[in-house]
């Protein structure tokens, strides 16, 4: 008797994009006083994300699966989704607020 | 022994019947006012030039000697300018001064002559009364002619024997008559010591008119000719000459120690100041008879002599010394007794008294420079138990140095008013003092200026400005006339400071700016700067700085920072002043940083004060203000939301596109690896039961299935019928779904009516489907497909069909066929009946024990039993 392989999103991808993310808050903190560091911290945000939102595509396409299992990544997903989103927001208003401001500079 | 007791016995009366009226010919009579003799000076620029003194004394001891001098004071002279000599000589040794040293030689003549006392050095003797008796005696002597070339031969031997080789030398010649041999000789040989810059002292004892013999050898006067053996006049005034006349024993021992009065001022390069004489009565201990001088700052040794009437002091006299209140002298120490003391401390001053005769005792007054309570008032007396009617001449002389002191440096700058100070030992100022301030050219020492100094509390102040006459280079040196003793002026020492340069006149710092007209503007919270042309004056100086907003707007608060060679100093902190370098030029930046951005309608004007001032001028500070105008400017909101939006929008839509983009590739139709199918024709007549034309479905097993192929976004069933994946644009949120589509109707376990096209979920593990390939009112041609992954699901297919089939309305299945599809006027044959086609009936239901064709359908869960879930190939890869 065989057993059951459960399907699931892969660990992986979870994880690497949790790193990313904590990269990138870590470039806003400027810990390592790099210079542009907002651009560089949407990047890496912006990486987390994409991987964040192929994570739970992976997911909804799994999810169809008689064998799918569902874990604790795939709420926390969720939430990190609002997250994201709302740290994107963040680092938006940021770096837009810089771009208006070069702008605003520009224009004397 | 009693240096009295010897030459008590032995005076002269005539002496001292004469001496009140010769005393006007003696220098002891002169006066502070009195310019200084010749001589005086050129000893006393030998001494402080040489340092080295060489004194011979030539002391007639002929047989005249015997009533001139009756009390034998020539040796009593010699002795104490001999020991006067000593005591100066080792009291430089011991001070702060130059040393001066000092030989010194005896010899007598008369019709002979000897060596009496050898070149003794004076720095290292010890001689006293008692060892220089038998030298005193010799020179005491009285016998034979005078006759000075023996003399001169013994004295150019002594000279040709010096010990010091390039010292002063002084020969004090003492004489009381006309010389027995020839004059112009004689003359002869004083013109050679002459020509050797030899000092010439005679003392002539007795006679006043016999004084030209010596006057005229020694060159002091060419008024004579005088005659004897041969004749002789002087050729020249020598001015190193000095003939002393001593009409008795008294006035010779005056002449000898006028000479020793000359070289301490000379050795200790003072001022001799003679104060007017004085004579006062010898009176008893309870009455008052006081002489009394006035001592003022700058007087550092006072020499009082005392001449005492006969019979002079017969050892019943007692000096009394008041000096000063404030030495606070106790009264026992203020008596002296008759025969003197050698030294004595009174408070801040060292006293000694000698007596060198009966007549002539000598008191000697060491002030301390440094100090002030001796100044003041001084009062001798002399008393006695029975003064006998006695007097006593007192002459005093004040031998004086008052050395002020003033910088060594003073910065001069023209138009720049300096005031020196002028401070003096003890911090005391030299009574009715007459101060000026020379401003003195170095290069040929002429005045430029003459200053007045006033009075401070401790000196004199004299300021000045010098102005553009004054050349590049001057000195400044004091000029003090003052009082040591009353009602004598004696110039102090000139105190120099060193050649001072004369700055140019001030130059203040000159600020230009800003350099730029235009309205700068506070660009958020950027940084705005104004840049100002500094030029330093030709002084270091300090620059203070401070900005007053004049704009009552809402404009933030600034910090305000200075840019000054590269250091940044914030303006209203400790960071201020700026220390500026002379000559400097710079450019100085104001920069100012906002504490926050802000958006404003108005200009803001500020006004910056830059305070020079120098502070080795004055604390003046020079101001000079200046306005700046500037706009605080912000970035508008919806500029910022533009980007902002525009920026996130970006940031959604790529996880939005790399999400889709994602799905496409990889999303797909789930489905174990290895799925089998299988399709069954079959035909469904009037009956209405499905019969399979081939292998009946409800028989066959999952092992009789087939391989299916498979792909990720579409499978194909059958020749019309496919499942395919259904993208979703935004695949993360979306459920997946999958759809069966067909060309023709067909009823799958998802709908039970005939469809072209049904959305599934796209896990096709198990499926099956209904397709009806042709239907007419008598019979429906279609196939039955069935879809799994194992032989459970196979199995429950099986039901899943069976029950499914009972819920179909064959006849609606028909019409829906017509009225859609018209069965694409495609006829078909009912394989295995032979029946027309056309025939239109009713599917019934399939049923288990339903009859048909082949063998009924197995009852549900019959056959092998079903595979537990999950049994079978494992799932493709995610997506």
């Amino acid at each position: 008797m065989s057993k059951t392989k459960l399907v699931k999103p892969p660990i992986y991808l979870f994880i690497t994009h949790l790193v990313f993310f904590g990269l990138s808050v870590l470039l806003l903190l400027d810990i390592v006083g790099l210079q542009n560091y907002l651009f560089i911290s949407l990047s890496f945000h912006l990486i987390a994300f994409c991987l964040l939102l192929i994570f739970l595509t992976v997911d909804k396409t799994l999810s169809k699966s008689r064998n799918y299992s569902s874990n604790l990544t795939i709420p926390l997903s969720k939430i990190l989704l609002a997250v994201y989103i709302f740290f994107g927001a963040y680092l938006s208003w940021e770096i837009g607020y810089e771009m208006a401001y070069d702008e605003f500079l520009n224009s004397f | 022994m009693n240096f009295l007791t010897v030459f008590k016995k032995k005076y002269l009366l005539i002496f001292f019947l004469l001496s009140f009226s010769i005393t006007s010919v003696l220098p002891i009579k002169s006066h502070a006012e009195e310019p200084q003799e010749q001589w005086e000076k050129d000893l006393t620029t030998c001494v402080n030039q040489k340092k080295e003194v060489s004194i011979h004394i030539s002391v007639d001891t002929s047989q005249s000697t015997a009533s001139t001098d009756p009390n034998n004071l020539r040796g009593a002279s010699a002795y104490a300018l001999t020991i006067g000599l000593q005591k100066i000589t080792q009291d430089l040794l011991q001070s702060e001064y130059e040393n001066i040293g000092m030989e010194i030689s005896w010899s007598n003549f008369s019709n002979t002559s000897i060596i009496v006392l050898p070149w003794t050095d004076l720095t290292k003797s010890s001689l006293t009364l008692s060892n220089l008796q038998d030298e005193i005696n010799l020179v005491n002597k009285n016998d034979a002619g005078t006759e000075y070339l023996t003399a001169l031969n013994t004295i150019n031997e002594m000279f040709n024997t010096k010990k010091f080789n390039n010292s002063c030398e002084i020969l004090i010649f003492m004489s009381d008559g006309e010389p027995y041999d020839s004059f112009p000789q004689i003359g002869s040989e004083f013109e050679n010591l002459r020509s050797k810059g030899m000092f010439l002292f005679g003392v002539h004892l007795g006679n006043k008119d016999d004084i030209v013999y010596l006057q005229t050898f020694l060159g002091e006067s060419t008024n004579y000719t005088i005659s004897g053996t041969g004749s002789y006049s002087s050729p020249s005034i020598y001015l190193k000459s000095k003939v002393f006349l001593a009409e008795n024993a008294t006035d010779l021992l005056n002449a000898f120690l006028n000479v020793l009065d000359q070289l301490r001022a000379a050795s200790y390069n003072q001022t001799k100041n003679v104060l007017p004489e004085e004579e006062t009565i010898i009176c008893t201990e309870s009455n008052e008879c006081s002489y009394e001088i006035s001592v003022g700052v700058g007087t550092q040794t006072a020499v009082v002599r005392m001449t005492i009437s006969n019979p002079g002091n017969i050892g019943d006299i007692n000096l009394w010394i008041e000096p000063p209140p404030a030495l606070n002298i106790s009264n026992n120490l203020i008596s002296i007794p008759p025969d003197g003391v050698k030294s004595t401390q009174f408070g801040d001053t060292q006293i000694g008294v000698e007596w060198y005769s009966d007549e002539l005792g000598e008191i000697t007054i060491k002030f301390d420079p440094d100090k002030n309570s001796w100044v003041g008032s001084w009062k001798f007396s002399l008393k006695s138990n029975s003064p006998q009617n006695r007097n006593v001449t007192w002459n005093t002389k004040l031998f004086t140095k008052l050395i002020p002191k003033i910088p060594n440096s003073v910065p001069l700058r023209i138009g720049q008013e300096q005031c020196i100070d002028i401070s003096y030992p003890g911090e005391i100022l030299p009574p009715n003092a007459e101060v000026k301030l020379l401003v003195v050219d170095p290069s040929d020492g002429t005045i430029l200026k003459s200053i007045n100094a006033s009075e401070i509390p401790r000196g004199h102040r004299a300021c000045l400005t010098p102005d553009e006459t004054f050349p590049y280079k001057v000195k400044l040196q004091t000029e003090i006339l003052y009082e040591p003793s009353k009602g004598n002026k004696e110039f102090a020492d000139v105190a120099t400071t060193d050649v001072i340069e004369v700055l140019e006149a001030p130059i203040y710092n000159n600020i230009i700016g800003p350099l730029s007209d235009d309205k700068q503007i506070f660009k958020g919270n950027q940084n705005v700067e104004f840049e100002f042309e500094f030029q330093a004056g030709n002084i270091d100086s300090i620059l203070n700085i401070d900005i007053n907003q004049l704009s009552t707007n809402l404009s933030p608060t600034v910090n305000w920072y200075i840019e000054y060679k590269g250091d940044i100093y914030q303006l209203g902190t400790e960071d201020f002043p700026i220390k500026v370098i002379a000559n400097d030029n710079e450019v100085i930046k104001l920069i100012g940083d906002p504490f926050e951005a802000r958006n404003l309608d108005t200009d803001t004007f500020y006004e910056i004060n830059f305070k020079s001032s120098i502070p080795s001028i004055s604390a003046a500070e020079e101001v000079k203000t200046f306005q700046i105008n500037s706009r605080f400017l912000d970035v508008p909101f919806n500029t910022v939301l533009k980007y902002v939006l525009i920026i996130f929008l970006l940031f959604l839509l790529s996880g939005l596109l790399v999400s889709n983009v994602y799905s496409r590739i990889n999303s797909g139709l789930v489905f174990d690896k290895n799925l089998r199918f299988k399709s069954y024709p079959f035909r469904i007549l009037d009956n209405l039961n499905i019969d399979f034309i081939s292998d009946n479905f409800y028989e066959d097993s999952f092992d009789n299935t087939r391989i299916l192929s498979t792909g990720n976004k579409r499978v194909s069933l059958s020749g019309s019928t496919s499942v395919q994946f259904n993208q979703k644009l935004i695949p993360f949120i979306q459920e997946s779904t999958a759809s069966i589509v067909s060309k023709t109707l067909f009823i799958s376990g998802f709908n039970k009516s005939p469809e072209q096209k049904m959305q599934i979920n796209p896990d096709i593990n198990n499926l099956w489907v209904f397709e009806i390939e042709s239907s007419n009112e008598e019979s429906v041609l279609g196939n039955l497909i069935v879809v799994s992954n194992n032989e459970q699901t196979f199995n429950t297919i099986k039901d899943n069909v069976a029950t499914s089939i009972r819920l179909i309305n064959f006849q609606d299945l028909v019409v829906s066929t017509k009225t859609k599809k018209e069965l694409k006027k495609k006829d078909f044959t009912i394989k295995g009946t032979g029946k027309e086609k056309g025939e239109v009936k009713t599917i019934e239901p399939p049923s288990t024990t339903s009859p048909g064709s082949g063998t009924p359908p197995p009852p549900p869960g019959s056959g092998t039993p079903p595979p537990p879930p999950g049994s079978g190939t494992p799932p493709p890869p995610p997506g």
